[in-house]
Formats: structure tokens, sequence, C-alpha cells
């Protein structure tokens, strides 16, 4: 695993800079995604993690502006593919990355996959409008082979209904590296399978990334696997990030309440003490606070928390904290 | 240590769902023991069995042979006011936060509803006083009871369902993955409001889940069960130390673990047992172990005998030929105390 300090200096296969990705028409827009700034070096994980509504699938579909618009508005921040930013992109350059440079892969691969079209057929039409000069039935079989579905040659003429969960999560990663992505965006890939078929398709993951040398940005509220596959984590609340660094170190020593929390509440193989939640409930993005966003439910809030909310402040080396109070 | 009579006796359950031709076998001859007081766990991935064996104990699955004995008394053969009397003694709180409460009706009336059926807390003013109780025991305001369910969050409607199902003071609560749709941060609120009330009301829970760690949490004993069979059964902290079944320890290995996690990206990550294919469907009838297609210790007697069900430790159960190889050479690290 390449050291934290060596990715620093590694080139970024998309940078965000601010993004805002805002929702309805009216005065009072929902900021769901509300300046966010993150990079994805080159191969790379890198993990948004984040409970319901705090903005982080949002995040990933704004990446290539996959929301529809209305009512979701972009309304600023960049997003750089290969240095071109994608907020300023006319739909056909969007169309050239989006499924070519940038992948994505879903959590319910069973309401991805069209029902009425065999399996073959669907990752045949990624190869196709890949524009790979690749003969289609072969290429189909090499990912099908690639992605671990047993039985290529028989599998190529299954409905997705005829596969397990698992299965189709490999039909849907097959169609994600039908254009050789630079960027695989996961969001919750795994949080419909079973857990042992969750361990495979993570293994597959990791095995693709080092294979193919292409950067994955996993989206999760998932610590553990955080913990075992990213290599840098940016933790997110109400539509901004609270904490971002190399993965051993924020897990290790958190520096945002939040995050402390997340990890104080994960319940955990070894450990059966007594577990701290964390008071109240997540905001709802249509009514978040003024002030740090997550004051209501912090155990150290003071005074100051309730007023301006907090920057994002570099700390030691590459972490980011967004607090006024941080832990240690 | 004393001989107690078990709350709850099931013996070689059978639970058979008949699909046209084929027969889907979700319960395939479980036994278990659950004892007053205790929490015990049911683990195991989809279509072993787990939901279908906690809709029998309540008398929602249709029972094609063995017996479900609460208190010593055979509950097929309830009737009439035994019937409604057992209900009050088991009751169930759901996974969905959303589907099982009535959108139509304010969570108040829900609760009234219940105590009214089993006429319950005397006169109106009393069964008044007493939702406010059970509104307050987990931790919502009273007042609350005025408004419909989409007025909440998925971890208060939980809560909901919770007062719901305690509000005829049952003996024996069956919670079918209470906290597997609700938010992390808010799942420990709802796991640690199940402990207390158990404390408090002196309840003894069936906690059927998928995840590991929070069964560790919840749980004395847990069962872990495979295609309609129990494959090992004891105490937690030795089923998860000392895993006595390969399926277990593919479990154990498979479930993300921040811990584990962190401490295997110095060794190049965590040594997992993964295994072949998927889990096949509860209509194949599996000759032998029903596990040996995906187990990778599975030999020769595997693919042909079914295994019994054998001693591996202190009320600890193995149903595998190789239960003590398993104990002695573990394919992975153990996970435990």
């Amino acid at each position: 695993m390449p050291s934290f300090a060596a990715m620093t200096v590694a080139k970024n296969t998309v940078e965000v800079e601010g993004l805002k990705t805002w929702f309805g028409t009216g005065p009072e827009p929902v900021k769901a995604v509300d300046g966010v700034s993150f990079s994805i070096p080159e191969k790379s994980t890198v993990a948004l993690v984040g409970e319901s509504g705090c903005g982080k699938s949002v995040t990933a579909m704004s990446l290539t502006r996959l929301l529809p618009s209305p009512p979701a508005r972009y309304a600023g921040g960049r997003v750089l593919v290969g240095g071109r930013d994608t907020m300023q992109m006319t739909p056909s350059q969007l169309s050239g990355i989006r499924g070519r440079e940038i992948a994505y892969i879903f959590q319910e691969p069973g309401t991805a996959l069209n029902p009425v079209f065999r399996v073959g057929y669907q990752i045949g039409e990624a190869v196709r409008l890949s524009g790979r000069k690749v003969r289609v039935r072969d290429e189909v079989l090499r990912l099908m082979h690639l992605v671990g579905l047993p039985e290529p040659e028989r599998r190529i003429d299954s409905y997705p209904h005829e596969l397990s969960g698992g299965m189709q999560q490999r039909v849907m990663i097959a169609m994600a590296l039908a254009s050789q992505p630079r960027l695989l965006v996961a969001d919750e890939p795994t949080t419909a399978l079973d857990v042992t078929i969750q361990a495979q398709i993570l293994e597959l993951l990791g095995a693709l990334q080092k294979e193919l040398g292409m950067s994955v940005l996993l989206i999760t509220h998932n610590l553990g696997l955080v913990a075992e596959t990213a290599h840098t984590v940016h933790v997110m609340y109400g539509g901004r990030l609270v904490e971002s660094g190399g993965t051993e170190e924020v897990l290790r020593k958190p520096a945002h309440p939040y995050t402390r929390g997340l990890l104080d509440a994960v319940p955990r193989l070894s450990v059966t003490k007594t577990m701290r939640g964390i008071d109240g409930t997540v905001p709802n993005p249509a009514h978040l606070p003024v002030g740090c966003k997550f004051a209501p439910r912090c155990p150290r809030v003071k005074d100051k928390c309730r007023g301006t909310e907090p920057e994002m402040t570099m700390s030691t080396g590459d972490r980011q904290v967004r607090c006024y109070f941080p832990l240690s | 240590m004393v001989q107690e009579q078990p709350l709850l006796d099931i013996r070689n359950l059978h639970v058979t769902f008949k699909l046209g031709r084929r027969e889907l076998r979700a319960v395939d001859g479980v036994s278990l023991q659950l004892f007053r007081g205790e929490s015990l766990g049911l683990v195991g991935e989809s279509g072993c069995g787990k939901t279908t064996l906690g809709n029998a104990i309540v008398r929602m699955a249709p029972v094609s042979g063995g017996s479900i004995s609460f208190g010593g008394r055979d509950i097929a053969a309830f009737r009439g006011d035994e019937l409604r009397g057992y209900r009050r003694q088991v009751q169930m709180v759901f996974q969905d936060p959303y589907g099982s409460l009535n959108p139509r009706m304010t969570v108040g009336a829900a609760i009234l509803e219940v105590l009214g059926i089993y006429r319950l807390g005397g006169d109106r003013a009393a069964r008044f006083n007493r939702l406010g109780e059970l509104m307050t025991a987990v931790g919502l305001e009273p007042g609350y009871s005025r408004r419909y369910p989409h007025e909440f969050s998925g971890g208060q409607r939980q809560r909901i369902g919770i007062a719901r199902a305690l509000a005829v003071s049952p003996s024996l609560v069956i919670a079918d993955e209470p906290v597997s749709a609700l938010d992390v941060s808010v799942q420990v609120q709802i796991l640690n409001l199940l402990k207390d009330l158990q404390a408090k009301f002196s309840l003894s829970y069936l906690f059927v889940a998928h995840d590991l760690s929070v069964v560790r949490y919840m749980c004395q004993r847990v069962l872990v069960m495979y295609l309609g069979r129990v494959m090992e059964s004891g105490p937690v902290d030795a089923v998860y130390s000392h895993p006595g079944h390969p399926y277990t320890e593919a479990l154990l290995s498979a479930v993300p673990d921040v811990e584990l996690g962190l401490d295997a990206r110095k060794t190049g990550g965590r040594r997992r047992i993964l295994l072949t294919g998927d889990v096949p469907s509860a209509t194949r009838v599996i000759p032998g172990c029903r596990f040996h297609p995906r187990c990778p210790r599975a030999k020769d007697v595997c693919r042909k005998i079914e295994p019994t069900t054998v001693a591996v430790g202190d009320g600890h159960w193995s149903a595998c030929h190789f239960a003590s190889e398993v104990l002695a050479r573990p394919a992975a690290q153990a996970h435990g105390a």
C-alpha cells in the first residue's frame, strides 16, 4: 500500500473543489452538498463515509452531473477530471466521461439491471458504448471471467432474475469495467448483499484495483469496510466534510467528535462493553442548524459552535477537521 | 447448574412451504431452548430460515413437523383464550420501521388499539396513562402520541414498535433485525434501549440478525443457521472465539470490523475464508451436509452423510463431522475476548 505521503504528490484522477449541489428552485434550496473538497489520487481507494442524508450519494452523482437538473442545481465549485471541469462540460462532453473515465456501481444491482435483457446483452451494450475496438462477445466473456462469474459461456444468456445478488453485482462491475475507467464510483456496493458474498465482492474490487490500476471512490456508512479497503477517508455530515485524512489515523485517532461518536457506535466482534451512541438524529438537509451542523448532538459543544460554522482546517500532515474544539 | 425449565422449547421443528410442485424447507429440523431472562441470538444469511423460525414461534408460519412449547405447553394446541394469552406473552418487533406501523393511525391510537384488543389497562383514563408510561419507557415524549408515523424518524418509529410490543407486558420478545434499517448512530440507542427494557421488565429476547457484531453486543448465546438448520450453537464468546463449524468460521472472517480491518492493514489485508459460490436455494435438497458444496474443509463423508450435532465445549454444539478439527486447527485468526 503506498504511503500517504507518497500519494499526496501523485497525480489525481479527480479533484473536487468546493462542490455545491442544491435542490429546488425556490428561495430556500435544500443544500444537500454545500462546499465539499477532496481529491482522488491515481490507483487509490478513497472512502466517503456518512449516514443517511449526509450528502455522500449526491456528491458521487454530482461528479458527472448525473442528477436530473432541475430539481438539482450545481450551485458552485469544480470537479476536475483529467484537468477538465465537468461542471462546465456540454452534455456530449459529459457522455464521453460517464461510463468511460468514470464508471458507477450502485447498491441494488437487481434494480439497476434491465430485467428483460440477458446479462450478456447488457454487458455487451457497455462494451459497444465504450467505443473500444474489440469483438463484443469475446470481450463480454473476458469481462465476465475477470469479475469471477462462474461458467461465463452459460451465464452470458441468463436474465438478471436468474442470478443471485452477488452475481448481479459482478455483472454490474463487469459493465462498469467495460470502458477501462480511471475511476470506479461504488455507492454502497455491498449493503444489500449477505456478508459472505460481501466479502467476495470486496476481494474482487481490491484485486481489480491492483490489476487495473484504477481508483475507487467507495461510498459507505460501514466503517469496517473503510478500515480494510480505503487509503484515505472523508467523513461527511450535513452536506459538508467534517474530517479527512489517512484511514488508519482518522479511525484510530479521530479529531472530530462526530467521527469519534460513529466509531463508538459501531459494534465490534471483539468488544462487548456498553457502547455510547450519539444523541439525537441525523439532520434533515432541508433544516440544517446555523453554525456547526453537528452542534445539536455534540457532547463537546460550546456557544461558539452555534454561531458561525467552523472552517476546515489543516492539522498535521494531510489531516483536516472542521471543528473549533477538535479532539487532541 | 440448576435444571430450569426453558421458557421456549423447540424440538425438531419443520416449516415447509409448497411452491407448486416444489417444496421450500425453510426450517428443516431445528431445536432450541430459550431460558427466562436470556437473550438468544439467531444469526445467518438470507434463506437460512431465521425469520421463518421467528414467525413460527408467533404462529405466523405453517409448521409441518416438530413442536414448539412455551412454559411447558405445546403452542399448537392453543385455542381461543389460551391463544390470546399466548399472544400476549410473545411479541415481535419488526425490521422495517416504515412498514410495520399503520400510516393512517396516530401512534397513540396504534398502541391503544393493542390495549383495547386485550382489554388491558382498565378504563380510558387508565389506558391513556399506560400509553404515556410506554412512550416514556422507550424515550419518547408522551405528547408525541398524537402524531402520525411519517412524522417520526426511523429510530423513533422503531421505539414506537417496541412500545407497542411492550404494551401487553410480554415475557418473550422476538426482535427480527430491529436495527438493520437504522443509521449507525441510532442503532446503538435502540440496542441500549432494548437492554435497559430487558432489565426493567424482565424480558427474554430472541434476537434474529445477520449482523454478528450486534448479536455479540446483545446476546449471551447464539445459534448459527444455514439453509434451515442449526450449524453451531453455544455461548457467544465461545462460538466467536473458537468456532466449531466451517460456516461459522467463514461468517466471522467475512464480517467487516474496524479493529480487525485496521490491524490487518499491516499484514496486507484480512485473511478471509472465501466461500465459493452463492447460498443455494432452499428448494434444493442437498445430500449429506447441506454446507458441503461451499465448505473449504469438505471431505467425502460430508457429501454422503448428514452430520449429527456434537458437543465441542460447555453448552457449545456443532453439526459438523470435523468439529473437533475445526476447533483444533482454526483456519483464521480468532475473534474474541
